[in-house]
């Protein structure tokens, strides 16, 4: 203990150090947040324009007995609102089902984000009730587009959620 | 380039993090530009937000909307040498909205939060260190809570907008710097007395 350096930096240091060891950094989360990065970057560079919906709530649901991962994100831009819900289906795949309030005309893209960018994508539109769903989707790391079938009102995009 | 952890001192995380968003300015995604910009970075941003007592997840989330707030507004950060400042700014201030809004919720307090033990190391060679280790977490844990925050946030940014950092303690603005020094001390003296303590055992 001696060799303690009690000058300012470190003290500091050593501050660093304790919540280093007690309160690591999660596992993988530099490397999904490069990969939202880089999907964000390349997206960046291109024409496209959306709105960016701000997760203002995530609830999990207690676990059942198979252990699933149900949970729910709810979204929002303005009067927009969008909620989603994963779980986990029998065959080990996901599934997605959203609604879009108030109720819209939306093409609805699910695409995957991985390490390069934009991994592959799944499309669906929304019913009059501003629902729609994904049946079986892999897991991992995904952004959802919603465009407006008409063209006339602004396209919204969600950040990454791993489902 | 070679790679830093935020272990190192704190200087050149940022000066890392400067060259990176240099490079990605001119065109580098790669490990030299943002990609590097985000790992060196992230850890940073890890800290700041988890300063605010939030769960794992709601952290990540506000890690996430920061650095896509920063592609988006990257036109924005004009000058390289701020990246890091706007970064756990911007984080900060994400990370306190988040953390009021929760705690409206369900109170959280320190305590509850499940801190992740680090991973097992092997024995006996390490236990003269663990020892060491141990004192030093008793050390920082035997701080006034405001103290521990106070301190989490200064080791781990560069020159901290004390507005926010004292809109999120609860404390005026002027009492940041005075409070970080009182806090300093008191944790000198506790390493002093663990160390004495240490030595009598």
């Amino acid at each position: 203990m001696s060799a303690t350096d009690l000058s300012r930096e470190g003290l500091l240091k050593i501050v660093r150090q304790v919540w280093e060891e007690r309160d690591p950094v999660p596992e993988g989360l530099v490397e999904r947040m490069q990969a939202v990065v880089q999907t964000e970057a390349i997206l960046a560079d291109t024409d496209l324009d959306y709105e960016l919906l701000v997760l203002v709530e995530r609830s999990a649901e207690l676990a059942g007995a198979r252990g699933t991962a149900a949970y729910t994100l709810r979204f929002a831009h303005d009067t927009t609102e969008v909620l989603l819900r994963t779980d986990r289906d029998d065959s080990g795949g996901a599934r997605l089902d959203g609604w879009i309030a108030p109720a819209a005309a939306m093409r609805v893209r699910a695409s995957q984000v991985t390490d390069h960018g934009e991994g592959h994508s799944w499309e669906t539109e929304t019913d009059a009730n501003g629902r729609f769903e994904f049946a079986d989707l892999p897991t991992g790391l995904f952004r959802l587009w919603l465009t407006p079938l008409d063209g006339d009102t602004t396209a919204f995009g969600t950040p990454a959620f791993e489902i | 380039m070679p790679h830093t952890t935020s272990t190192d001192s704190s200087g050149r995380v940022w000066s890392e993090a400067t060259a990176c968003f240099t490079a990605w300015a001119n065109g580098d995604t790669g490990p030299d530009g943002l990609d590097g910009l985000v790992r060196v970075m992230t850890p940073v941003l890890w800290h700041v937000v988890r300063s605010y007592r939030l769960p794992q997840e709601a952290a990540e989330d506000v890690i996430q909307s920061t650095w896509l707030a920063m592609v988006r507004r990257r036109d924005s950060i004009e000058d390289a040498v701020a990246v890091g400042g706007w970064l756990t700014t911007t984080a900060r201030r994400e990370a306190w909205r988040v953390s009021t809004s929760l705690n409206k919720a369900m109170p959280v307090e320190d305590e509850e939060i499940a801190f992740r033990l680090p991973k097992q190391r092997s024995a006996e060679t390490e236990a003269v260190e663990s020892d060491e280790r141990d004192r030093l977490w008793e050390t920082v844990d035997s701080l006034p809570e405001r103290c521990r925050r106070l301190l989490r946030i200064v080791a781990f940014e560069n020159r901290p907008d004390y507005t926010v950092v004292a809109q999120s303690l609860d404390m005026p603005v002027g009492s940041i710097g005075p409070t970080r020094g009182r806090c300093l001390a008191k944790l000198r003296v506790a390493l002093l007395q663990n160390a004495q303590m240490g030595e009598a055992r």
